[in-house]
């Protein structure tokens, strides 16, 4: 086991490399860089001089070879320096540092939600087939699959502020802070994540639930004598869930991105809500570095759910 | 000797898109205890729906047990509930099915199978039933029966996983094994050892047997009683010695005759059944037998035939028992 996962992590490698490169020259590639931003801002006539523009991409560096600025940058990221915001002259760490919890615990709230309510909705409905509980849980699933989360999002901040009066709170509230705004403002998030991704995980679910209780070893158990429910939860549900857990790394990528949009929505200061403000101001160091924390997240959740896989699937061993 | 199973014009019928699919269609026998009873026809006969009849596993939608009564032990099994029933499999009824391969759970222990059927129907502690599952399968011939219980199916071999199929279907000491082709997918060698040990086991606890098969090698070494079975009716029945001597109906005639034997000359070709099985949803009117059958006449093609006595409990359905007994 210890060999198969420096392995994957050995294989991951490239894969974060290419990555960064990809996401650098697509940055570079862009119209208008981050030095044409911080002259925009920093004159006041709203027409910055090309003379200024050079003077700060000189002072950035933005003016060596691509190759150079991409090896420094990648060199000081191996030993742990990021730079500094061209904004706001904090470090990136420390821009990252103080805004993932809220990202990790939105992430985690929204995908504890999705199974929590995906599930038992897949398996009552693959238990129920055809019947109304199935045919509302279907509808329910397609409706919040088609409808955009930022649009959901919208209509429930709307729905919340003309029916109660309420939004939820503004500013910066870490869990074990002041737990109570805290969930005030992510909770409204990451029930919009969670139903997003309950309606994939219940669609899921239900489709594997009735392959896996067509299989042989069902009937065995219901020749045993065991009664319905023992059937479901001893022999159906281990197996059905494979597949759900297995492709829950590629549904929680899609959750992380989802962030994006919802802490937009919400004004929470996480990461999502800093990646968008780094991309419209060009903050290259910034957004170069989320990118690599996010690609090493979903590689290291992949390596991860692969070895769920193995303790939920005896078949499969790394050895 | 007491009757341990009665069935009695059982009707089994499944509803597909385009027809009623009749897969049993009044079908009647006895099993007396301790005896060993084959249902004998080709695939999609009814044999193994009748079997699943019996153990009200048919799956609904589709199938249906549509009348009949099934009288097990003196209880009629078709009038129970779902959890009346459920302490009548596994407990007193066990089931040895098809597929080895794919009737054990691959992300259970062979332990964990064994013991939950223990701990429902027996009430045994986790503890007492480890100890008497390791029991079974030193019963049914696994060695290292201990460290066995700790691994998945897929570890075992195809002849093991029906081992341990076995030892699942006598663990809670059932009056009756109903076993679905138990040798069909196994090599032959591995065959005639899962055969013989079902046989002692079955002799030895005193359990009834209801062997479902397409194999008459099987029927003749390990049945009493043999019921055949064409087009979801039992079309001929009697005892083994007696339906082997005297095969009665065209078509056990043509199973037997289909059977490749080594002490004939390997010039002498088989005579195989001609056509195929009709469809169960559009049978014909008359004998179901009758576009297949050398014997057949006028009669048969609209009147069918009902079980006739041919002497001493042995019985088959057909028009033309003297002409098959002329030729035989």
């Amino acid at each position: 086991m210890g060999q198969y996962i420096l392995r994957r992590v050995i294989i991951a490698i490239p894969t974060i490399f290419a990555s960064t490169l990809v996401v650098f020259l697509v940055l570079r590639v862009l119209p208008g860089d981050v030095a044409l931003f911080i002259a925009l801002g920093t004159d006041a006539s709203g027409v910055a001089s090309e003379a200024a523009i050079e003077a700060i991409r000189e002072e950035l560096g933005l003016n060596r070879p691509l190759p150079v600025q991409y090896f420094v940058w990648i060199g000081n990221a191996l030993r742990g320096e990021f730079g500094e915001s061209a904004f706001t002259h904090r470090t990136v760490a420390y821009e990252i540092t103080s805004r993932l919890p809220l990202t990790v615990q939105l992430a985690v709230m929204g995908q504890i939600l999705a199974f929590a309510i995906g599930i038992p909705l897949g398996i009552v409905s693959a238990m129920r087939r055809d019947k109304a509980v199935d045919t509302i849980s279907r509808f329910w699933s397609i409706l919040f699959l088609a409808m955009p989360q930022f649009w959901v999002a919208l209509m429930l901040l709307l729905f919340t502020s003309r029916v109660f009066n309420w939004s939820p709170p503004l500013g910066y509230f870490l869990l074990w802070e002041d737990p109570g705004n805290n969930m005030l403002q992510l909770g409204p998030a990451a029930l919009v994540l969670g139903v997003g991704g309950a309606a994939i995980a219940a669609r899921m679910t239900r489709s594997s639930m009735l392959e896996v209780l067509g299989e042989d070893y069902i009937r065995t158990a219901r020749a045993k004598g065991l009664m319905a429910g023992a059937v479901i939860i001893r022999h159906a549900l281990r197996n059905a869930l494979i597949p759900v857990i297995s492709l829950s790394a590629v549904t929680f990528a899609f959750l992380l991105a989802g962030t994006v949009i919802l802490e937009t929505v919400y004004a929470i200061p996480g990461l999502g809500s800093l990646m968008l403000t780094s991309i419209r101001t060009r903050d290259y160091e910034v957004i170069q570095a989320l990118v690599l924390i996010s690609v090493v997240v979903v590689v290291l959740l992949n390596l991860v759910v692969d070895i769920v896989y193995a303790w939920l699937d005896p078949r499969i061993s790394y050895s | 000797m007491t009757t341990l199973l009665e069935v009695n014009d059982l009707r089994t019928q499944f509803m597909t898109d385009d027809a009623l699919v009749k897969a049993v269609d009044g079908v009647s026998f006895t099993l007396e205890e301790g005896k060993t009873l084959a249902l004998v026809g080709e695939s999609g006969c009814g044999k193994s729906v009748s079997a699943l009849s019996v153990m009200r596993l048919i799956p609904w939608p589709p199938g249906r047990i549509v009348s009949g009564s099934i009288l097990f032990d003196g209880i009629d099994l078709l009038s129970l509930k779902e959890h009346e029933m459920g302490r009548i499999r596994g407990k007193e009824i066990g089931m040895v099915f098809q597929e080895p391969m794919t009737s054990l759970n691959p992300v259970l222990t062979i332990g964990r199978q064994l013991t939950e059927a223990l701990e429902l129907h027996l009430d045994m502690s986790r503890y007492d039933a480890d100890r008497r599952a390791a029991d079974l399968l030193r019963q049914v011939g696994i060695p290292d029966a201990e460290s066995r219980l700790t691994q998945y199916p897929h570890q075992f071999s195809g002849g093991m996983r029906q081992r341990v199929m076995i030892a699942m279907a006598i663990s809670c000491n059932p009056k009756l094994v109903i076993a679905d082709e138990p040798t069909t997918a196994l090599d032959v060698t591995i065959q005639a050892q899962v055969l013989e040990l079902m046989k002692q086991l079955t002799q030895r606890l005193g359990v009834s047997l209801i062997i479902i098969t397409h194999n008459l090698g099987v029927v003749a070494r390990y049945a009493d009683d043999v019921n055949v079975m064409y087009a979801g009716k039992i079309i001929e029945r009697g005892s083994a010695a007696q339906v082997y001597a005297n095969p009665s109906h065209p078509y056990t005639l043509g199973l037997l005759k289909s059977v490749p034997r080594l002490d004939q000359p390997k010039t002498e070709s088989l005579d195989p059944i001609q056509g195929q099985p009709p469809d169960l949803g559009n049978l014909p009117p008359g004998c179901a037998f009758e576009a297949r059958c050398r014997y057949a006449v006028e009669r048969c093609a609209t009147d069918t035939p009902i079980l006739e006595s041919v002497g001493g409990g042995h019985e088959a359905a057909c028009w033309q028992i003297a002409e098959v007994a002329a030729a035989r």
